[in-house]
């Protein structure tokens, strides 16, 4: 009899299968094992390290196995629906933790917020970096009503607003304040004339200016309109009214008689005057001077042939006898060539009081109108 | 310098004066002409007084003033010294 070779596969007895007739009754092995042919564990099924015997096979394990402590930094997430924090923890697909092994998620507490508790209201409770469920000491303030501004405006014109709040919780919202300025509505003003004051205001200060502000110009204001010496809004007048006295003579006369109705003659005056006038520096009366008669002859020369002729005359009767000067004047108003040395100017003497010696001034004036 | 006058008419000094006039004098003939003018008798209602050129008055009848306008040959006749 050849060698029969029996293989027991698992833990379980079977009977065998007859492979030839030399027994007429099956011949039953009975292992003493246990049957692992049912079994399904492979190699990611077992821990690392480990063996077991699955369907008559040595298999180790592939399966890590934790055996410490473990910490995962997880990612916080806020389940709205739940209202928890959710955060997650991963292992390998496989991995066997051994009994005991602490798994630590550990989550970054800024994800949290950074609220320290003088942040949040006093009582309220809150989660942050600084700590889980902290009490807040913050002290909530109280509703405060909002404040008005005031303006006010300088002196420089710089205006301000300013509002005195009280501190606590202000309602959105808006509170204005306005501030009407004094006006002026501006113009067109002249200079005007003031022996008293050196300046007219115009506008007070402070005052906002609604229109455009002029002082009207001239033309004619210029240094020659104006008189010699004096300023006119500092511009000074080089403007001269007073006449070139080209010649003069001075002189006296002393009448013998009162009323003779002698013509009195000067001649030879060696100017030629437009301006005559006889005055008495002493007492007299109206009737004794105001009615002088001045008698201007013109004698002149013809150009031609140089013959002397009387050319006419002009009397003039004007005087002023108040007071204790008295005068009479004439100016010549003829523009007549005269010659100055055929020139007379007579007095009509009967008015002036004899006696009394009367003083007398010839000028020739340029310019006389 | 001044210089003197004495206007004489028919005669009679009529005035002085200083600066112009009729004749040229001294001024010590015009002081002493001054002189006597100062000390001019006062005449009578309706008269007054004359001074020769000898310096002595003489009382005349006074004429009525004159205030009316002259004409032209009145005037030349004054300046001519023609006595009307």
């Amino acid at each position: 009899m050849s060698d029969i070779n029996i293989t027991v596969e698992g833990n379980s007895s079977k009977r065998l299968k007859t492979a030839g007739k030399y027994c007429d009754k099956d011949i039953v092995v009975t292992a003493n094992g246990i049957d692992t042919s049912d079994a399904t564990a492979d190699a990611g099924d077992i821990a690392e390290g480990k063996t077991a015997y699955v369907n008559g096979q040595k298999v180790t394990g592939a399966v890590d196995v934790v055996s410490s402590a473990q910490t995962q930094t997880v990612n916080p997430q806020w389940n709205g629906n739940k209202k928890n924090v959710q955060a997650s923890v991963s292992f390998a697909e496989r991995t066997i933790l051994n009994q005991g092994i602490n798994v630590t998620a550990e989550m970054a507490g800024n994800k949290f917020g950074n609220a320290k508790a003088t942040d949040v209201s006093e009582g309220k409770t809150f989660t942050s970096e600084n700590g889980l469920k902290l009490t807040g000491t913050k002290v909530d303030p109280v509703s405060v009503s909002r404040g008005t501004p005031s303006i006010s405006v300088s002196d420089d014109g710089l205006i301000t607003a300013s509002v005195a709040q009280a501190a606590g919780l202000v309602d959105a919202g808006t509170n204005s304040q306005t501030k009407q300025m004094a006006t002026n509505a501006g113009g067109c003003f002249l200079p005007c004339y003031s022996d008293t004051d050196d300046f007219t205001l115009l506008c007070e200060k402070g005052k906002y200016m609604t229109g455009d502000m002029y002082v009207f110009n001239d033309k004619n204001l210029i240094p020659e309109n104006i008189k010699a010496g004096v300023k006119i809004f500092e511009i000074l007048g080089t403007f001269s009214s007073y006449k070139e006295i080209t010649a003069i003579k001075t002189g006296t006369v002393t009448n013998t008689s009162d009323k003779t109705g002698t013509q009195y003659l000067m001649h030879d005056m060696g100017v030629t005057p437009n301006l005559f006038i006889l005055y008495y520096d002493g007492d007299v009366t109206a009737s004794d001077f105001s009615n002088v008669t001045f008698l201007v002859a013109y004698i002149g020369k013809e150009h031609k042939t140089g013959s002397t002729e009387y050319l006419g005359h002009q009397t003039y009767h004007y005087g002023n006898s108040s007071g204790s000067f008295a005068y009479s004047g004439y100016r010549v108003t003829t523009d007549w060539y005269i010659d100055p040395e055929l020139f007379q100017f007579n007095v009509n003497t009967t008015k002036i009081k004899a006696g009394l010696t009367y003083n007398w001034i010839a000028a020739r004036i340029e310019g006389l109108e | 310098m001044d210089k003197y006058y004495k206007n004489i008419e028919n005669g009679y000094i009529t005035a002085i004066s200083t600066g112009s006039g009729g004749v040229e004098i001294t001024k010590e003939e015009y002081d002493e002409i001054l002189r006597m003018i100062q000390s001019r008798p006062i005449p009578d209602a309706g008269y007054d007084y004359k001074l020769r050129e000898n310096l002595t008055w003489e009382q005349v009848e006074a004429p009525e003033p004159v205030d009316e306008e002259i004409t032209d040959e009145e005037a030349l006749d004054i300046m001519l010294g023609v006595k009307r």
